[in-house]
């Protein structure tokens, strides 16, 4: 082996053939350059086996259609370090932080722990051709190298040439991506990822590796869909690339790659399969297509190529393209967790608004009617509903109640709850005949609501403190309870269907007279109550409450704090699915 | 390499190297020279200057083929690095290793 002087260091090269009885005589002849370049016997010893293994594992996994090319060598000592870079033709493999030791009993699979073992670091460079493992370490400080003979002035300048070659490919491929990432960081700075940032970014990569095109999608809602963000902007290809594909489909290299999270190659020898989306770019040549992943997260795919003609890939471009897809994938990730974060922000606003509309949309206290007592509760379920009940007397002394649930909940519900309470109480005139007034009011909230693909239930009950008689509409609602006498409940449905269902809808309405005795009017949360085995609470239970409580002439707040305590006994701590609404009635004097 | 039969110990001597390129050879020697009766196998490796994986291997290879006789495998005086990596490799717990 020879031995080459420069004015950075020595360096040394050898290329062998593709045998065992070769690479153990590069592992001697490597030990020959150490010991003249001044290494200790130990140090030359530790190199002589770090590069026997190297070697022998170039060898041994070396693909069958390369077993003709060489396996190259080059070492370079400087007086604080030393380098050993082994180039070979294997199908490469992920060179795991820590090697991890076989079974004692093992007869092999201790290279690469050997190697760690031996060297301060170990790297390993995947291209398409070829692969490159690098292997350093820190030389001791007390050694001087002995004076060398000699070289001949055309041998010092093809080496040092050919020395400098490899460290500017190294250096420049990894100050360009190191300085292109912090560059791109500074213009992101924090921000989220955008079509502009992509592009460049694209462009960034395309000049760096000096690539022909490239393609990236990205997984769209689900892992299973890919879909296009973005292609190099030549000739106008980008048009013609499939817009989304599966990440299951067996023909697509970029399926293949999220599949299986690994980098999936093609060129001539391997080419693209027929249907591959890729071919629509034209002819592909030769590339690979890299999943983005992030702590096993799937979020897209890269592709980079070159067309017909062009040299395959080195392993320091696949580098640079690899450390770019790793980049990308990071500030994706980081854009999907600030955007869940502000979708997360705006939920909690969304609730907040909707508790401030529901509490704004029901009455602090209920008016006092002359003929009537009110008692009135609501409870909320974890999430705000649309639950929503009011009585609002009218000019000639009587008083109209409302009770009303819109399906659904959260802010939607709310508001709807909001505009129906607002529809109410513009047309007071309508309150005496409750079935027009809910016809008036399907026609009004019938295109939002239809829009909005939600309904909502109502009863409205007019109370005729004068002729003691009440006129009931209900849309979709539960009937109203009417105690008449002590030991007999009605129920009052008076049902048309729910409003927002139909654009145009009648209601019938029952009238009847009432002379005393209690009323209930409710939401579903009331009877639809679960106790933790799961049973409903039921509606004969509440009729038998509110029976119960008409025996005992009860009164209103006694009738409500009846039913209260009836719901949380049923329910023994088990949290309720829906919001709970109750107006309790009792006529207070007969004119 | 030579062997030296003595009882029911082999010895194996004259060893420069035990690597892929010579690492067969040996186990194939090695075993071929292996009797019945014979219970330890010692091997000098005074002289070797490399054992790699390969060569680490073979003698595993022996270790297995004398514990099943319920013998043993004795390494002599292997230089510093490679008792080194015998034990960095946890191998000394199959090999009794006999140190300089």
């Amino acid at each position: 082996m020879a031995s080459i002087p420069t004015h950075f260091g020595q360096t040394c090269t050898q290329e062998l053939p593709c045998d065992v009885v070769a690479a153990s005589e590069l592992s001697r002849g490597a030990r020959e350059f150490f010991a003249q370049a001044g290494f200790t016997a130990t140090e030359s010893d530790a190199w002589e086996l770090a590069l026997a293994e190297a070697a022998n594992n170039a060898v041994k996994h070396c693909r069958p259609d390369a077993r003709h090319l060489a396996i190259r060598v080059d070492l370079l000592v400087t007086p604080e370090w030393t380098e050993a870079r082994v180039t070979d033709h294997t199908p490469g493999f992920t060179m795991p932080e820590k090697a991890e030791l076989p079974p004692p009993d093992s007869e092999s699979g201790r290279g690469l722990f050997l190697i760690q073992n031996l060297t301060d670091e170990a790297h390993y460079l995947r291209g398409r051709g070829e692969n490159c493992l690098v292997l350093r370490k820190q030389r001791s400080p007390t050694q001087e190298p002995p004076a060398l003979p000699p070289p001949s002035a055309t041998d010092e300048l093809r080496e040092a040439q050919r020395t400098l070659d490899l460290m500017t490919e190294e250096l420049a491929s990894s100050y360009e991506s190191l300085s292109a990432i912090f560059r791109f960081c500074a213009e992101l700075q924090g921000s989220v990822v955008s079509d502009e940032f992509i592009h460049r970014w694209l462009d960034q990569l395309l000049t760096l590796t000096e690539s022909d095109w490239l393609v990236l999608r990205l997984c769209d809602r689900s892992p299973q869909q890919l879909r296009l963000v973005a292609t190099s902007a030549q000739a106008g290809r980008c048009e013609v690339v499939c817009r989304e594909i599966a990440a299951t489909a067996a023909d697509s290299i970029e399926a293949q790659a999220a599949s299986q999270r690994r980098d999936v190659w093609f060129d001539a020898s391997s080419p693209l399969a027929p249907k591959d989306p890729l071919r629509q770019l034209g002819e592909p040549g030769c590339g690979f297509a890299r999943p983005l992943c992030v702590n096993d997260t799937l979020l897209g795919v890269l592709s980079i190529g070159r067309r017909d003609g062009g040299r395959a890939f080195n392993a320091g471009e696949v580098s640079v393209v690899q450390t770019f897809g790793d980049f990308f994938g990071l500030q994706i990730r980081s854009t999907q967790m600030q955007e869940e974060q502000f979708r997360s922000r705006l939920n909690l606003r969304d609730l907040e608004i909707a508790a401030n509309l529901q509490r704004t949309l029901l009455p602090e206290q209920l008016p006092s009617v002359p003929c009537l007592t009110l008692a009135g509760f609501y409870r909320s379920a974890r999430e705000i509903g649309g639950d929503y009940y009011e009585a609002l007397p009218t000019a000639d002394g009587n008083v109209l109640l409302v009770m009303a649930d819109v399906m659904g909940k959260g802010l939607p519900a709310a508001l709807f709850a909001f505009m129906f309470r607002s529809l109410v109480r513009a047309r007071p005139e309508l309150a005496s005949r409750p079935g027009e007034f809910l016809a008036w009011l399907n026609e009004h909230l019938f295109p939002e609501l239809d829009r909005a693909e939600m309904f909502l239930t109502a009863q409205l009950a007019y109370f005729d403190c004068q002729r003691g008689e009440i006129r009931v509409a209900g849309a979709g609602h539960l009937p109203m309870l009417v105690a008449r006498s002590t030991s007999e409940v009605q129920e009052i449905a008076a049902g048309g269907p729910p409003l927002g269902i139909f654009a145009a809808a009648s209601f019938p309405e029952e009238r009847f007279l009432w002379t005393g005795g209690r009323a209930l009017m409710f939401t579903d949360g009331l009877i639809e109550a679960r106790n933790p085995g799961g049973e409903l609470l039921g509606l004969d239970t509440v009729r038998a409450a509110l029976a119960e409580a008409a025996r005992g002439d009860e009164s209103c707040d006694t009738i409500r704090h009846r039913l209260a305590r009836l719901l949380q006994e049923f329910e023994q701590g088990t949290p309720p699915a829906d919001d709970t609404a109750f107006v309790v009635i009792t006529r207070t004097s007969a004119n | 390499m030579r062997t030296y039969d003595r009882g029911d110990t082999l010895l194996i001597t004259d060893i420069s190297t035990l690597t892929s390129e010579t690492s067969r050879p040996f186990k194939e020697y090695a075993h071929g020279a292996l009797r019945a009766e014979h219970k330890f196998v010692e091997v000098d490796l005074s002289r070797a200057r490399t054992v790699d994986s390969e060569g680490m291997g073979a003698l595993i290879s022996i270790h297995k083929a004398i514990c099943a006789r319920g013998g043993r495998v004795r390494l002599l005086q292997p230089a510093p690095l490679i008792a080194g990596m015998f034990t960095i490799l946890q191998l000394d717990q199959l090999f009794e290793i006999i140190p300089r």
